[in-house]
């Protein structure tokens, strides 16, 4: 219930498939709430709270003994975290070529060069700790945090500045009791925020006419006079808070009698009708005829209950569904600012920019000419008018699709050659080193590998007896991520010999164009390559 | 239910939702008038509804506000507007008009043509409708009662008042046209609960009622008024014996002791046999002061007055209780030829009233927010 608005689409059938398996495993680790003796006694709201605040709880006492049992810091909590993370995005949108960073390591390239041993031996070693006796809500827990958590490190700096901020240390620690009690309180509460989501949706599907009207004469006046947008808050504070409090106090005199029937329509709602309404806007100050004589107080209580139960699980449903509208939404705002505006596709945000510009520079021009107080509220007008359920579907016949494919054509004729990518691009030089050993018993040498490393006498590797890595093929030897090979360039062999050696501070001896040493001899190739563009901004947490 | 509960908790009356048979109780013929009658109920009912922005759907009243407003446009003239903007507003107000038209029309026959469709109305349903109509004509009538209260002086008063605000206020601040838009809404909305609360919590106000007050010219009178307005006549002439040998000083206590007797019907045989006397004719009044005090919710009953009502003492027998000081005040300053007959003010119980000072009764509820008692003393005054 409770969980289920971290989770997202994809997850739900994972942590299904545990619940279902946990649970035909261990009956005995349910809650204590659904055990049959006190559940007679518990009322539906209560049972719902309990349930919701039990894996609270739950989750609460398992971050507390995982912190007294390890005491692991954050770091390496997440650490340990990010290696179950299976590659979490499976979303194309992220794994694009033009999102790949230099930092990232590609997988030809692999774990051979920064090998982390520790943190190889940990992961059998945690996994073992977590051991078979886990609580279903452990692994619950597990999966939510790595949700949650990122995959990569990229910005660490930042991330241990913020945790060391005074400002943050002072405020609450993070706990999940506050959470779920937030959460909790917040529930009960938002129902008039998702009543404002729905009316709102009503509004702008012409589902409550009337109320659609009214909004367009509101904007309208707003768009005449802007002052009427400080006004309106205040108005609503007076007229929708104030009043009907002082009505709900001293009930104005007017009584609603309940008619078999409601006779007569009006034209306007029936002209712009463009659904069944669900929702009666009953005023406050109309009380109901009461035919309900004989009520209980106890029944009322009752019933006051139920509501209160049930607005709490529709509230809860609204909070998941909105949550999830935010994640979307946040979605397409990423997509729009990494891809759209941060030239991903240079041809189209090439385009998009070029007509922002103009439009920039045509309003700028024309505006003093225009009427845009009529125009605001004409555009408002037409553009509810145009989304009208009845008339969009005429719309759409008058708008035919094949000319909207022609639109499509034309825009990527314009995309395709109109806008012409021939800056220079970016030029560098990379550098390999062909390595050479001393046989042992001939003064031979013997071509050993191609490696980024020079392989000195005090070379890591070298001190380790272990070869650098590297290839042993020339044509093996890729460019550097993002990065590609000059076609018109070749290897070209250094024959600086003492510049390149001077500057690596080698003091070795020289021969033509190698550099010798007792065992070893290297020489340098150099290749031009070549960069168009650097790649485009990702966030820190993709 | 109630015993549970402890105390026993009365239940208050309900209009019975069920009333018995009507159809078998009817005459046929009125049962066929109201019929007929039915669909003009609806429609009416209509209307009413829309005046008081009770219906279901509480955005349409504003709508129709709207458009009448934007039918105002016809009406008016703008001389300094451009020709464009006086032929968009002319044009906007001619369709608005047409549209509110045309949607009354609609409205009635839809109502005709769903009363068609429909099965026909049982006389229940036409008596909640006539009762719906009525008690919403009730509605209408309750809120103008308050400014049609107004007595026509008062109204002389607001008129003259009024007219040269109105001058003003059209020559230098609002144009006709402005005017006569505020005109419209205002009467459009005044009956929605919202104005009628808005006016409620206005009343609220000292200053506002202080305003009205004035523009009415319903001060307070600061006196004034001739001394009639305090007593009441006992006895307009009562005959009382007076010795003649010595001359009998009509202000002395004996004198006063047989006014009193005098006026209980006590003959006194031994005066009229023994001393010759001629009798003085003499008027008994009693003076009557009204002591006003109002409730505060913080302070009480004290006696802080609004600004604009009767004070603390006023005159019990002027009908526009003209300010008066206090009783003991009163009495140094009354004239020499009254003579008190009383030794002193008497009161009488509290009266409790309601906040226009309408008596309530003798005991303080919830309702009473003024109180008045009187204080009475007897005196009389010779003709020679």
């Amino acid at each position: 219930m409770t969980e289920m608005p971290v989770t997202r689409g994809r997850r739900d059938s994972i942590i299904g498939g545990f619940m279902a398996r946990k649970y035909a495993n261990k009956n005995h680790a349910v809650p204590e709430e659904d055990d049959d003796s006190t559940f007679k006694r518990v009322s539906n709201r209560d049972l719902i709270h309990g349930v919701a605040s039990s894996f609270f709880e739950a989750a609460y006492q398992r971050l507390k003994s995982s912190k007294a049992s390890d005491g692991i810091t954050i770091d390496e909590d997440y650490d340990q975290f990010a290696q179950f993370v299976p590659s979490e995005s499976s979303d194309g949108f992220w794994k694009d070529e033009n999102f790949r960073q230099e930092y990232e390591l590609g997988s030809e390239l692999g774990s051979s060069q920064t090998s982390e041993p520790e943190k190889m031996a940990e992961k059998p070693k945690s996994e073992r700790t977590r051991g078979t006796q886990e609580h279903f809500i452990d692994i619950l827990l597990d999966k939510m945090i790595s949700t949650i958590l990122p995959e990569n490190f990229p910005e660490r700096e930042h991330f241990s500045q913020r945790l060391n901020d005074p400002d943050r240390k002072r405020r609450q620690k993070l706990s999940a009791t506050i959470l779920a009690s937030n959460l909790k309180i917040l529930t009960t509460k938002l129902g008039s925020i998702f009543e404002l989501q729905d009316s709102v949706i009503r509004l702008v599907a012409w589902r409550n006419p009337s109320g659609t009207i009214t909004m367009l004469i509101m904007v309208t006046m707003i768009c005449f006079n802007p002052i009427y947008l400080a006004v309106i808050p205040l108005l609503y504070v007076l007229y929708g808070l104030m009043v009907p409090g002082y009505m709900h106090r001293h009930p104005p005199r007017r009584t609603n009698f309940l008619s078999r029937k409601q006779y007569g329509r009006s034209l306007i709602v029936s002209l712009t009708s463009g659904g069944k309404r669900t929702h009666n806007y009953l005023n406050e100050d109309i009380r109901e005829y009461d035919y309900n004589l004989e009520a209980d107080p106890q029944d009322v209580k009752k019933a006051h209950n139920i509501k209160q139960s049930m607005e709490f699980v529709v509230n809860l449903r609204d909070l998941q569904n909105s949550m999830s509208a935010m994640v979307s939404l946040s979605n397409s705002i990423e997509r729009f600012v990494y891809g759209t505006a941060g030239f991903k596709d240079e041809h189209r945000s090439t385009v998009l920019f070029l007509a922002g510009l103009g439009a920039l520079l045509l309003s700028g021009i024309i505006s003093p000419f225009i009427n845009w107080s009529a125009l605001l509220a004409a555009l408002a007008w037409l553009s509810m008018v145009a989304i009208h359920p009845k008339v969009r579907p005429k719309l759409a016949q008058v708008v035919k699709k094949e000319q909207l494919d022609r639109g499509k054509e034309a825009l990527k004729r314009t995309e395709r050659y109109d806008v012409i990518l021939d800056e220079q691009p970016e030029v560098r030089v990379i550098e390999i080193f062909e390595i050479f050993k001393k046989e042992a018993l001939s003064n031979n040498w013997s071509f050993v590998k191609y490696s980024s490393s020079v392989f000195d006498p005090r070379d890591s590797f070298r001190k380790a007896q272990v070869l650098p890595p590297g290839v042993d093929e020339l044509e093996c030897v890729c460019p550097p991520l993002t990065w590609s090979f000059d076609a018109n360039s070749v290897w070209e062999i250094d024959y600086n010999v003492g510049g390149w050696s001077t500057e690596r501070c080698l003091n070795l001896q020289i021969d033509d164009q190698f550099l010798v040493d007792d065992a070893f001899k290297r020489r340098r190739l150099t290749r031009k390559v070549l960069r168009y563009a650097s790649p485009a901004r990702k966030p820190s947490y993709k | 239910m109630p015993q549970r509960a402890g105390k026993f908790h009365a239940k208050l009356v309900q209009r019975q939702g069920q009333r018995t048979a009507l159809t078998f109780a009817t005459a046929p013929q009125i049962s066929w008038t109201l019929h007929r009658l039915y669909p003009l109920l609806l429609i009416c009912d209509g209307i009413l509804s829309n005046i008081l922005w009770c219906c279901d759907d509480v955005c349409l009243p504003f709508i129709h506000s709207v458009l009448l407003v934007l039918s105002t446009n016809i009406l008016t003239v703008q001389d300094g507007a451009s020709f464009a903007r006086r032929a968009v507003e002319s044009w906007v107000g001619t369709m608005s008009c047409v549209l509110l038209l045309l949607s009354f029309v609609y409205y009635i026959s839809s109502v005709l043509h769903e009363l068609n469709a429909d099965e026909p109305p049982t006389l229940e349903d036409i008596i909640v409708m006539v009762e719906t109509v009525v008690y919403k004509l009730e509605v209408i009538r309750d809120d103008l009662r308050e400014p049609l209260k107004m007595s026509s002086q008062e109204l002389v008063t607001v008129l003259v008042f009024i007219t040269p605000v109105h001058w003003l206020l059209m020559k230098y601040l609002f144009s006709s046209n402005d005017y006569l838009v505020f005109l419209v809404l205002f009467c459009s909305v005044y009956h929605s609960s919202w104005c009628q609360c808005t006016l409620r919590l206005l009343w609220r106000s000292l200053y506002v009622r202080q305003l009205l007050s004035l523009v009415c010219g319903r001060t307070r009178d600061a006196g004034g008024i001739g001394q009639a307005a305090f007593y009441v006549v006992n006895n307009s002439g009562i005959q009382v014996p007076r010795y003649t040998s010595p001359l009998e000083d009509l202000s002395s206590s004996s004198f006063s002791n047989r006014v009193r007797k005098a006026l209980d019907g006590v003959y006194d045989p031994d005066l009229v046999s023994k001393h010759s006397s001629t009798p003085v004719s003499a008027k008994v009044v009693e003076f009557r002061i009204d002591e006003n005090q109002r409730k505060w919710p913080l302070d009480g009953w004290t006696q802080n007055m609004l600004p604009y009502e009767r004070s603390k003492f006023t005159a019990s027998q002027d009908p526009a209780s003209a300010e008066c000081s206090s009783p003991w005040k009163f009495q140094e300053s009354l004239g020499r030829e009254w003579c008190w007959l009383d030794d002193a003010w008497k009161p009488e119980p509290w009266l409790y009233c309601d906040t226009h000072w309408i008596a309530r009764g003798e005991n303080d509820s919830l309702d009473c927010y003024t109180r008045r008692r009187m204080w009475k003393r007897r005196a009389f005054q010779c003709s020679h």
